[in-house]
């Protein structure tokens, strides 16, 4: 949960324009304004095409903002928490883990000495030579997030990822992720589930019509976007 | 991140990522690593049924002559063609994870210059029960392959930023290699043209170097330093456009690839 008022994040009149997008004369987001404060999870809320993910992907520094600026405070990651990168479908569960917690930011000594709980996490009764590419969707959803996680930086950016995997591994995905929000982490968590985003955020922004409708305490937040949907809806 | 560490970072991710890659295409295979060596042993076999039987025909130095230009070629056009287009297939990746985009066309170069390695050793062998070959001209062989890197670093990374930018520029590149392919001296030898026509054939830097890579290893000749001294200012100039395109570009990219 959040620790005092200091800001690991903070972003200041950030906007993004799309050529192609015919709106608001390309600015999917414009004005944005909000700080991330240490250990603090802020969920991002909004419908479709709201921005969401163009503002993770900013976040993360994978592409720039075209307004405003995203200062981060010194020798702090952001990254995406990610399943679905680079995985080598002819290799097995090993050099995966490597080459994909490569990608993530571990070096190698830090791969070796983590791996076996990355596979204790993802809970894989494998043969070790086994292919990634025999693997069911479940099981590398395991996999990569035992990896994911394994590579979380002091920034953790979540883009609607909780319902990975079976039954039993998406209750265990939710626990690691809370576990995480607990630890000394801050998370920007962009859900639809408003019920994850109101067990797991200490704050909430909801993004509409490119710019921030609202943001502060989770449950005024939520109510405001509920009541919105309502009347959209009637 | 700082120079050192981010260098140490990304050197560690090209070694294992090479590995990976290799490992995975072996395993792809039923022959393995096998066809590294049979496919360019077959591309080989197939130019030099075309030309023993054409207009070649009867030339004694003409299996080595083939063997070093196609073997470099083979390694030039993998470099450039797979090099060009890793930026455009790293998609998934770059969506993904923030890496500076020059260390693609590193991942390309690097799994083609590894495949090229096994079979330089096949093709020094071959050359040396053929024709002989000194510690001597293995020796000098190192800083013409160091220049010939330069320059393959250089045009597949400015070709590697560029693609993504101006999809146009894919057919061209791939037509462009066939016609590098067709005036680099491979098949022919562009001293044996007059002087004027050698001028021009010479002035494409990769004619420079299979014509640097037969004097050593055919002639016994060293390198020739304005040879080399040409091929290093282009491949020089091209890491510069490569590295400023990149600076201006790197974030950029994956608003053009998405």
């Amino acid at each position: 949960m959040a620790r005092g008022d200091q800001h690991i994040l903070t972003v200041t009149d950030l906007g993004i324009r799309y050529k192609d997008y015919t709106q608001r004369d390309g600015w999917v987001l414009s004005n944005l304004n909000f700080e991330l404060q240490h250990g603090e999870t802020l969920g991002v809320i909004g419908r479709n095409g709201a921005g969401k993910s163009s503002l993770l992907s900013v976040l993360a520094g994978i592409t720039l903002p075209d307004a405003g600026r995203v200062v981060r405070q010194p020798k702090t990651r952001a990254s995406l928490l990610t399943i679905n990168v680079g995985f080598m479908p002819d290799l097995p569960a090993r050099e995966n883990i490597f080459v994909i917690g490569m990608l993530l930011g571990l070096s190698h000594r830090e791969i070796t000495n983590r791996h076996d709980e990355i596979m204790a996490f993802a809970d894989l009764e494998i043969d070790p030579k086994q292919k990634l590419g025999t693997f069911s969707s479940g099981m590398r959803a395991r996999l990569a997030l035992a990896i994911a996680l394994a590579a979380a930086p002091e920034i953790i950016l979540i883009d609607e990822m909780l319902g990975v995997g079976d039954g039993e591994f998406r209750t265990k995905s939710s626990q690691a992720i809370h576990d995480v929000i607990k630890a000394d982490r801050s998370v920007v968590l962009v859900a639809h589930d408003l019920t994850t985003v109101q067990q797991l955020c200490d704050r909430v922004m909801w993004i509409e019509e490119g710019t921030i409708r609202s943001i502060g305490e989770t449950e005024s937040v939520l109510e405001a976007y509920n009541t919105f949907l309502n009347n959209k809806l009637a | 991140m700082n120079l050192r560490a981010a260098l140490r970072r990304y050197s560690e991710l090209v070694v294992y990522k090479t590995y990976a890659e290799l490992k995975a295409e072996a395993s792809t295979y039923f022959l393995g690593m096998a066809w590294w060596i049979l496919e360019p042993a077959l591309y080989l076999l197939a130019f030099y049924g075309i030309f023993q039987w054409g207009t070649r025909q009867g030339e004694d130095d003409f299996i080595p002559f083939l063997l070093v230009g196609l073997i470099h070629w083979k390694w030039t056009a993998s470099c450039l063609s797979n090099g060009s287009v890793s930026i455009l297939h790293a998609r998934g990746i770059i969506a993904q994870v923030y890496l500076p985009k020059i260390v693609f066309p590193v991942f390309s170069l690097a799994i083609s210059t590894t495949k090229f390695l096994i079979i330089l050793v096949l093709m020094l062998s071959v050359i040396a029960y053929l024709k002989g070959l000194s510690i001597t001209a293995l020796l000098w062989l190192l800083p013409v392959y160091m220049t010939h890197l330069l320059l393959l670093f250089g045009l597949a990374s400015t070709l590697a930023i560029l693609v993504p930018v101006i999809p146009d520029l894919q057919p061209i590149i791939d037509n462009g290699i066939i016609v590098l392919m067709l005036v680099s001296g491979i098949f022919f030898n562009i001293d044996s043209f007059p002087e004027d026509a050698q001028f021009w054939f010479y002035s494409n830097p990769f004619a420079v170097l299979f014509s640097e890579y037969r004097n050593i290893l055919l002639a016994g000749l060293p390198p020739k330093l304005s040879s080399l001294a040409y091929v290093t200012v282009i491949g020089v100039f091209m890491s510069a456009v490569a590295t400023w395109l990149h600076v201006r570009l790197n974030r950029r990219i994956p608003r053009v690839l998405f």
